[in-house]
């Protein structure tokens, strides 16, 4: 029998273990980064002054392009939805449509895509250069732990501001569908509020906002693990955020759908 | 090799640091191959060989920052291998280290970064720690520079900053990686009574890892040579600058040609 590194197959097979076992190992340590991070919480008020400017930064940076999508995404839900409902004559449900798909799914997911592109992109990219200049390692002999330096006042950052982010697209977004319920539909604003509060619960909003939260220590602990985790030169950084990204988008889809799916059940 | 002198002196200095057959692969890289390597407290000692050699690796084995493949490290007498969390962070405290590239956090100012430990410690007022960052960046000619981001900074500037903040925390043991590469000659020499001074006035121990003979002729007791991944030679910088091993005469031949042997 020939060694299964000769064959083709057989180097197929061992780069697809190889694959998964660095999956899995990166997968540990981020378990790992999580829990440390959720011990190092206990120590939130004495280091709020880097806490809340990481917070006022997600904030800041997400807020336009937050609001130019959710409006946009209000606007074709409506005329998508609109045209369709115009047909049985039922325009004055674009309200509920619109409310119900941005607090179930738009809202927590565009939301969480955003805040991948403009601040988990951002955070790899920081950490990451920090780690390949050694900044991290002079942390360590500053006696500053790098998890509550770092990672915990990301990770409190991502947890609170992403439900609170998804709250504004969510509003937006229906802010959206009702101008143009109006414009093209004739829909009074009232008729449409009014088919919203109908219809949206406030276990759709708070379901969401759960998700929300869950996308947030999501986004963070891998941002930051990615950085932390990134070893060679200036090269690497590049490669580690766009590694990062797919890391990101990868897991919160997962998650989005299970956690869907439970709840539907 | 080791002197006469050597074993009088150990019963002066407790040992500091002691690297034990310590080895460290990088992949298929076999970097140190059983170095081991005594540091008496009190003591400045320079660790010299060519670049690539493993003289920063070793330097961030002593301190913690990465674990050995095998052997062991001991720090005043404490085991530091295989140790993490408190246990680690406690012994690295009496540590400071400046590291080659100066690794200063570029979103702070120079001020920030100096103080950067004490402030995180919570110890000392706000008032204290402006004070101990004012007086040690004036040590290293950085005087009201507080304010500046390390952007700004020239590389030895940013350079004499790192130094400032290992010299901040008041260590007991400072280990120095390149201090002087890069810098101005008188600045330079700046630094090397700097480094002197912390050994002969503050009783600080100091690892100092240079290419520049110059410097660890003057700065350092010990004077030990990286090779292959070793230890080759060691002892006192006249000991040192009469060695008839070939690899050092190679390695201070250059430096020979221009100084004289008065020179040290
Ligand atoms: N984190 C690392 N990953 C891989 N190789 C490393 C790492 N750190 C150092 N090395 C390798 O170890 C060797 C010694 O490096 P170093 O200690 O930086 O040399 P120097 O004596 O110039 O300070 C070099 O070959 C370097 O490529
Ligand atoms: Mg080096």
């Amino acid at each position: 029998m020939s060694e299964p590194g000769k064959t083709k197959f057989g180097r197929c097979f061992i780069a697809l273990g190889n694959g998964l076992l660095n999956f899995f190992q990166t997968v540990g340590e981020m378990s790992q980064l999580l829990a440390a991070t959720i011990l190092w919480c206990r120590a939130v008020f004495k280091n709020l002054d880097k806490v809340l400017p990481q917070m006022g930064k997600i904030g800041a940076d997400t807020l336009p392009i937050a609001s130019l999508t959710a409006v946009f995404v209000g606007f074709v839900l409506a005329l998508q939805t609109g045209v369709a409902l115009k047909e049985f004559g039922q325009e004055e449900s674009i309200g509920a449509v619109v409310s119900l798909s941005m607090a179930r799914e738009l809202g927590p997911v565009l939301t969480a895509i955003l805040v991948i592109g403009r601040i988990g992109a951002a955070i790899t990219a920081e950490i990451a250069t920090m780690s390949v200049s050694e900044e991290i390692d002079a942390l360590k002999t500053l006696g500053i732990n790098p998890v509550r330096y770092l990672v915990m006042p990301r990770f409190l950052a991502c947890l609170t501001m992403l439900p609170v982010l998804v709250i504004y697209v969510n509003l937006v977004g229906m802010i959206g569908g009702a101008a143009v319920s109006k414009a093209n539909f004739g829909v009074p604003f009232m008729v449409y509020i009014e088919n919203v509060e109908e219809w949206l619960t406030f276990e759709d909003i708070a379901k969401g906002l759960v998700k929300a939260a869950v996308f947030g220590v999501i986004i963070s602990i891998v941002s930051c693990h990615r950085g932390l985790a990134t070893v060679g030169g200036p090269g690497e950084v590049g490669l580690a955020t766009t590694n990062s990204v797919v890391f990101s988008f990868v897991s919160v889809y997962i998650f989005n759908y299970f956690v869907t799916r439970l709840w539907l059940e | 090799m080791v002197g006469i002198g050597l074993d009088a002196k150990e019963t002066l200095n407790g040992t500091a640091i002691e690297v034990r057959q310590l080895h460290r692969w990088f992949r298929g890289n076999h970097v140190l191959r059983g170095l081991d390597l005594k540091i008496r407290e009190g003591t400045a000692t320079a660790i010299v060989g060519s670049s690539g050699a493993g003289k920063s690796v070793l330097l961030k084995h002593m301190i913690g920052l990465t674990k050995p493949d095998s052997g062991s490290i001991f720090v005043f007498g404490e085991e530091l291998t295989g140790k993490t969390g408190m246990a680690l962070e406690a012994i690295q405290r009496r540590f400071a280290m400046v590291f080659q590239g100066s690794a200063l956090l570029n979103s702070l100012t120079v001020g920030q970064n100096v103080g950067l430990g004490l402030t995180e410690e919570r110890r000392l007022s706000r008032k204290q720690v402006d004070d101990i960052v004012r007086e040690k960046l004036a040590l290293v000619g950085l005087e009201g520079k507080e304010s500046q981001l390390p952007g700004e900074l020239s590389g030895g500037m940013k350079k004499r900053v790192g130094i400032a903040r290992a010299l901040a925390m008041d260590p007991d043991i400072i280990l120095f990686d390149e201090p002087t590469t890069g810098l101005d000659p008188v600045m330079a020499e700046r630094i090397d009574t700097l480094m002197a001074d912390l050994k002969n006035k503050l009783r600080k121990t100091t690892v100092i890892v240079t290419h520049d003979m110059d410097s660890a002729f003057k700065t350092s007791d010990h004077i030990a040579m990286i090779y292959e991944g070793k230890i080759i030679e060691q002892g006192s910088p006249e000991e040192f600058w009469r060695s008839t091993n070939p690899t050092i005469e190679q390695f201070i031949s250059r430096f020979k040609r221009h100084g004289t042997e008065e020179g040290l």
